[in-house]
């Protein structure tokens, strides 16, 4: 069962922005793998796949329900890499929030346009497969 | 470094992150309510107070991130009693004795987070450093 939804949208040039002004801190938002995939693209694609990654994590947090200023951190959610049940990988506060809702698994799909990215998260209730 | 120089350079930082005017800050001037800051704004500004006052802004020290999910503190979308004493002790910098039990969270970041508010913690965090002040 669906427990929760969210998308978002992040305009490529203000992600482009926070990203080349403030490279020392991306720790604290992007994890190692989702830098070395957002790096990995051309110049003219990089602020993308950084922004499609920004939108993916705000839209876990929406179909999670706690928003930015909850006890979430960014990094916390790596959109490059999957958990074993195949939903995107999550960890600290993100993984004990979604414990505590029983949600066994988070999907996210994600699109580039030329000026924003789009994302969109799907976290799924524990005990589906058996339903 | 006196409060004057503290609030201009706060202002700076805003204008930069927010894309904003220097005329639409005042002390008063709430991020969100008045300057339609989002997440990512708030990730700019806090980088930026790091960097430009070269101080750490740790988890929950700006934004009561954690506080606002206990329930004792606060209920049905609304604070408690118990939770307008544990935003006054965590914000012991500045003055929020406007803060009320039975206030909407949401209403309360809108009006707490103000430029002001920004100041005031920035100035007790240079304060805590030795020949920083």
């Amino acid at each position: 069962m669906i427990a929760g939804a969210g998308v978002d949208v992040a305009p490529i040039g203000r992600v482009a922005r926070l990203v080349e002004g403030h490279r020392p801190s991306l720790d604290r938002i992007f994890t190692d793998a989702e830098q070395r995939h957002c790096e990995a693209a051309r110049p003219s694609r990089r602020a993308g796949r950084y922004a499609a990654a920004f939108a993916a994590k705000e839209a876990v947090f929406k179909a999670l329900g706690t928003g930015w200023r909850s006890d979430v951190e960014w990094a916390e959610v790596d959109t490059v890499r999957t958990d074993p049940d195949g939903g995107v990988a999550i960890s600290g506060g993100v993984r004990r929030e979604a414990d505590r809702q029983g949600i066994a698994r988070i999907f996210v799909s994600a699109a580039i346009t030329s000026d924003n990215a789009v994302a969109t998260a799907i976290a799924e209730r524990q005990g589906d497969d058996a339903a | 470094m006196t409060r004057d120089e503290i609030g201009e350079r706060v202002a700076q930082a805003l204008v930069q992150a927010l894309g904003v005017s220097r005329g639409d800050i005042t002390p008063e001037t709430s991020l969100s309510r008045d300057l339609e800051a989002e997440s990512i704004d708030f990730l700019d500004v806090v980088f930026r107070l790091e960097k430009d006052f070269g101080i750490e802004v740790a988890r929950g020290e700006l934004f009561p991130q954690e506080l606002l999910r206990d329930p004792a503190l606060v209920a049905n979308g609304v604070l408690t009693a118990e939770g307008v004493k544990a935003l006054r002790e965590r914000f012991s910098f500045t003055d929020l004795s406007h803060l009320q039990p039975g206030l909407k969270v949401d209403e309360m970041m809108n009006n707490m987070l103000t430029v002001k508010l920004i100041v005031d913690y920035v100035e007790h965090k240079l304060a805590a450093v030795p020949n920083r002040s």
